[in-house]
């Protein structure tokens, strides 16, 4: 049909595969190949397989550009773990953070970001880090808190979920604990994109996107888990 | 090993553990993960059927799909290991003739996945506003973003209901009145109050004919079977539909949740980033809000706990029912002051388009009231917001019950139209007040707040547009069946309310301080709708056996409305032997034995979800205690890989000669007492007593374990050990 052949290697049964093994519908992933083959058409139909380097996809979808686990991201999410995204990379981001993913999936998933050091469990200073990212994203630089709280949440944290002594939460509380908070299911999803519709003679219609927050201006962001100022084009 | 110690052991966990396994082993190559992950797969045991049906399933159902997209690893991942498992399965299977049943059963199965998979794509593709969601999302965080999810699947719901209320009923009357003419005035306030030159018009239900309708050739439309058919089974599929929706939210944010953390620290340090949001604003928002959350969590921890005493307790619950009574006695006073108010023969013209202006602004204002009322209250923060969302809701639901029996109390000629110009009345004037006025209000305070930036910023009020939405949605429910149009009119409000809220919530808001729980909340807006609607019914059903006016509206050939089922299609008075059977039914004895068998299939499924509900306790604790066995179990692995086994296998001691003695030493004994603890395999021992190690190997443990016992729970105290190797034993003695 005639979306498919617009994007080369994006075939009918391709197409049919992704929708079977993620939880994205057609229309979804019609449009991320939109965006992911604007980005440079030439890689694209050179090597279906072309990994993009993080900054080109930070830039094109802007829902991860103002997340404080944006490496974290890009490291687990990609195959290769080199920081770069393939077409089905991103449809794994997608996925795991669409609605129709269950929360043990996402969980799963979840543990991975937050498992920040990578060993399998989430201990009392990965929690520490992270509390310093999620604060760590405003404009003051008043906003920390200090090494005797962060300690101090840890611990009611691990004591909390006093399923095994490892001395941090491995992957299978972590996933009961997930599942015992309703809010986890929307906090970690971000909306799926638009969708594609077939439109006459073959080409796809799509929605425009409604205009981002600011443009042309500096703003300081995390980059590579250290806060950066960067333009926004 | 810790879980076997209690008689609990009957079920086993089927989900093994091969998301850690792989993850542990993260470095390891890809191959032999997905080897893994393929291993732990094959003990499912209903994806290895070996017949060619299953085949199919493996490689199309939907247990094999679910299997694969449940996996958490990437694409590449689960290619290699779905190739792996269709490669081990042609080898297992075996060609075995399955009934034809069997496979019709699998063929429709799997024709109705697609099918539903085809109707959602087809949804998801007409989805309106997408991006301006998003977009709003992104601004403001998910919980804005669920009011306007909100929103537009009530208007989804109510342009529905206007396409097919228009289709059925309107249409088929417009194409009636094609030859008469409008007469009567038609003045602005007579738009507003629905009277005069609109009075008989199609808006209402004086208005529709009471017989047949001709318009084209031989066909003739019933009109007044089409009416009740079509509010009727409109009226039901609508209360299935919500019904489905409610029990979905209910299910999902308040059962499985229950007995959760009753620790916050861990909600808000794994769940506090909306990882949604999109602009840098509301990001540094986020932070600075999930920050002050976490300081004030910190410092009530650091509090010394007050239990507080029975007195002061008493005084709160004391307080609660005061104000609560209060609030009874204000809303029965407001609706006694509106029914005088309606009553009052006044000269002024006009004189019910300013009644329903006082009704809305009620309506209006007295969610902000609740909120400031509840505040005098003992209530937790969220018991605070449920309790003030019960509050407007029944604020609501009594004001529309008692306009419903004002209006069929009075002698006006056609009551029914009376309401239906009620219901419009209250409608339009509510959307004066949330179109125009609001909007109004908003932007003033926002412009307030950007020429002083120190006072507070106005923040979208979720709770109070919610409450707006579910009021309207509640005037539609009343005022369908007495104004048909007035879905059209409603389903047109909230098109122009989404555009009206999205450009206040943009220039005029900023993000929220606190984070709002939204889960749990849409339960109950959803519950509140659901109830509405539920009241209605019952009212409407109530109203249809009692009596209909005689002189308007399609009913008027039938002395009660229901008569349209027993005369019009059952025609009942020609046929005395099912007019027997049905006023059989209807008696009260037959419906008491229908009430009282509901009430013990309640009881029953009651007594079935509480038996769950402890059975959900009794694996909580288990997999406590698996995880224990899992420690255990690895600590041992260990000390075993390092040599250090720490039990020998002891010599055979003298049989004993009483039969007491031979019971306890055979029969009961527990499996590890073939060995003994022997010092001298401990790490640490003494360097000397090393060499002693190699005649007392543990392969040794092999050979008495073949001899010791077939038992499976061998090392619980309540096992059987071997009581036929027993007799052997005597015999051979």
């Amino acid at each position: 049909m005639g979306i498919g052949e617009s994007y080369p290697g994006l075939t009918e049964d391709v197409l049919e595969d992704y929708t079977t093994l993620t939880y994205l519908n057609k229309g979804e992933i019609l449009y991320l190949m939109k965006k992911f083959y604007s980005i440079d058409p030439n890689k694209i139909q050179n090597n279906y397989h072309h990994r993009f380097e993080k900054d080109l996809i930070i830039k094109k979808f802007d829902v991860l550009q103002n997340n404080p686990f944006q490496d974290r991201i890009f490291h687990v999410f990609s195959s290769k773990n080199d920081d770069c995204f393939s077409f089905e990379d991103l449809l794994d981001l997608c996925s795991a953070m669409s609605a129709e993913c269950p929360t043990e999936v996402k969980a799963a998933w979840a543990f991975r970001i937050f498992d920040l050091d990578g060993d399998g469990q989430i201990s009392t200073g990965d929690i520490s880090e992270i509390l310093d990212r999620l604060t760590g994203c405003s404009k003051d630089r008043f906003y920390r808190l200090d090494a005797e709280s962060k300690t101090k949440i840890a611990n009611v944290i691990l004591d909390e979920i006093k399923l095994d002594n490892t001395g941090g939460i491995g992957l299978n509380e972590f996933k009961i604990i997930m599942s015992r908070i309703p809010e986890f299911h929307s906090s970690f999803y971000f909306r799926r994109p638009a969708s594609v519709r077939p439109g006459r003679k073959g080409k796809p219609l799509v929605r425009p996107l409604s205009p981002g927050s600011t443009t042309g201006c500096l703003y300081l962001t995390w980059l590579d888990g250290k806060p950066r100022y960067v333009l926004q084009v | 090993m810790p879980s076997r110690q209690i008689p609990y052991g009957t079920l086993r966990l089927r989900r093994s553990n091969s998301d850690s396994e792989a993850l542990l082993t993260g470095g390891a190559d890809s191959d032999r993960q997905a080897d893994i992950i393929v291993r732990e797969m094959e003990q499912l045991q209903r994806l290895m059927e070996d017949n060619p049906v299953s085949e199919e399933l493996r490689r199309y159902g939907p247990k094999n799909r679910e299997a694969l997209r449940d996996l958490p690893q990437g694409l590449t991942m689960k290619r290699t290991v779905r190739a792996k498992l269709s490669a081990s399965v042609s080898l297992r299977s075996k060609h075995r003739p399955i009934s034809f049943y069997k496979r019709l059963k699998y063929r429709i199965s799997f024709a109705l996945k697609k099918g539903r998979d085809r109707i959602s794509e087809l949804i998801f593709s007409i989805e309106p506003w997408h991006e301006a969601i998003r977009h709003l999302e992104g601004q403001f965080g998910s919980a804005v973003g669920s009011y306007f999810h909100f929103l537009r699947w009530l208007f989804a719901l109510n342009l529905l209901l206007a396409i097919l209320l228009l289709c059925f009923v309107v249409v088929p009357q417009v194409l009636h009145d094609q030859g008469n003419n409008r007469t009567g005035s038609m003045g602005f306030l007579d738009f507003v109050s629905g009277k005069g030159g609109f009075e008989d018009s199609v808006l209402f239900y004086g208005h529709y004919h009471w017989g047949d309708v001709t318009s084209f050739g031989p066909l003739t439309y019933n009109m007044p079977f089409s009416y009740f058919f079509t509010m009727i089974s409109l009226y039901l599929f609508f209360f299935a539909i919500l019904c489905y929706r409610t029990a979905y939210s209910y299910r999902r944010n308040f059962i499985e949740i229950a007995g959760g953390l009753s620790n916050v620290f861990a909600t808000k340090v794994f769940c506090g980033w909306d990882f949604g949001i999109v602009s840098q604003h509301a990001a540094a928002l986020n932070a600075s809000s999930i920050y002050n959350e976490f300081k004030e969590l910190l410092s009530e921890q650091n509090k010394k706990h007050v239990t507080m005493s029975l007195w002061r307790r008493m005084w709160q619950y004391m307080v609660n029912v005061v104000v609560t009574g209060a609030v009874l006695a204000l809303v029965a006073g407001l609706q006694y002051g509106l029914w005088l108010l309606l009553a009052l023969k006044t000269e002024v013209q006009h004189w019910e388009i300013f009644v329903s202006l006082i009704i809305t602004f009620v309506v209006a204002l007295c969610p902000l009231l609740f909120n400031l009322i509840v505040r005098v209250e003992y209530y937790k923060a969220r018991t605070a917001l449920y309790v003030t969302l019960a509050r407007t809701g029944l604020l609501d639901i009594s004001t529309l019950t008692m306009l419903l029996v004002y209006w069929t109390q009075s002698d006006t000629p056609c009551w029914e139209s009376a309401l239906g110009r009620e219901t419009y009345r209250l409608v339009l004037l509510d959307a004066l007040v949330s179109l125009f006025l609001l909007p109004l209000v908003e932007f003033a305070r926002g412009f307030i707040f950007k020429l002083n930036p120190n006072s507070g910023a106005p923040e979208f009020n979720i709770a109070y547009n919610s409450l707006t939405l579910v009021y309207n949605q509640a005037v539609l429910w009343l005022g369908a069946v007495w104004c048909p149009l007035l879905a059209v009119a409603v389903a047109l409000k909230f098109l122009l309310l989404f555009y009206v809220k999205r450009e206040c919530a943009l220039r005029a808001c900023q993000p929220a301080r606190k984070v709002w729980r939204a889960a749990q909340t849409q339960t109950v807006l959803y519950m509140l709708v659901t109830l509405s609607l539920f009241v209605t019914l019952f009212s409407v059903g109530s109203l249809f056996l009692r009596g209909s006016s005689q002189t308007c509206g399609p009913f008027v050939t039938y002395t009660r409305v229901w008569g349209v089922v027993s005369e019009g299609v059952l025609r009942l008075p020609e046929r005395p032997a099912l007019r027997r059977v049905l006023s059989f039914l209807t008696r009260p004895g037959v419906i008491a034995f229908l009430f009282l068998s509901l009430c013990v299939a309640t009881y029953f499924m009651r007594a079935r979800a509480r038996a769950q509900r402890s059975m959900v306790d009794i694996l909580r604790r288990m997999l406590v205690l698996q995880a224990k066995d899992k420690d255990f179990l690895l600590a041992a692995i260990d000390k075993v890989s390092n040599g250090e086994w720490l039990y020998n296998p002891r010599e055979e001691e003298q049989a004993a000669d009483s039969h007491t003695l031979k019971y306890l030493q055979e029969v009961r004994k527990p499996s590890n007492a073939a060995y003994h603890f022997d010092v001298t395999r401990l790490n640490h021992s003494m360097s000397e007593t090393r060499p002693h190690r190699a005649d007392t190997r543990p392969h040794s443990y092999h050979v008495d374990r073949r001899r010791r016992s077939e038992d499976g729970d061998t090392d619980s105290s309540f096992s059987w050990q071997g009581s036929a190797s027993c007799l052997n034993h005597t015999k051979d003695q």
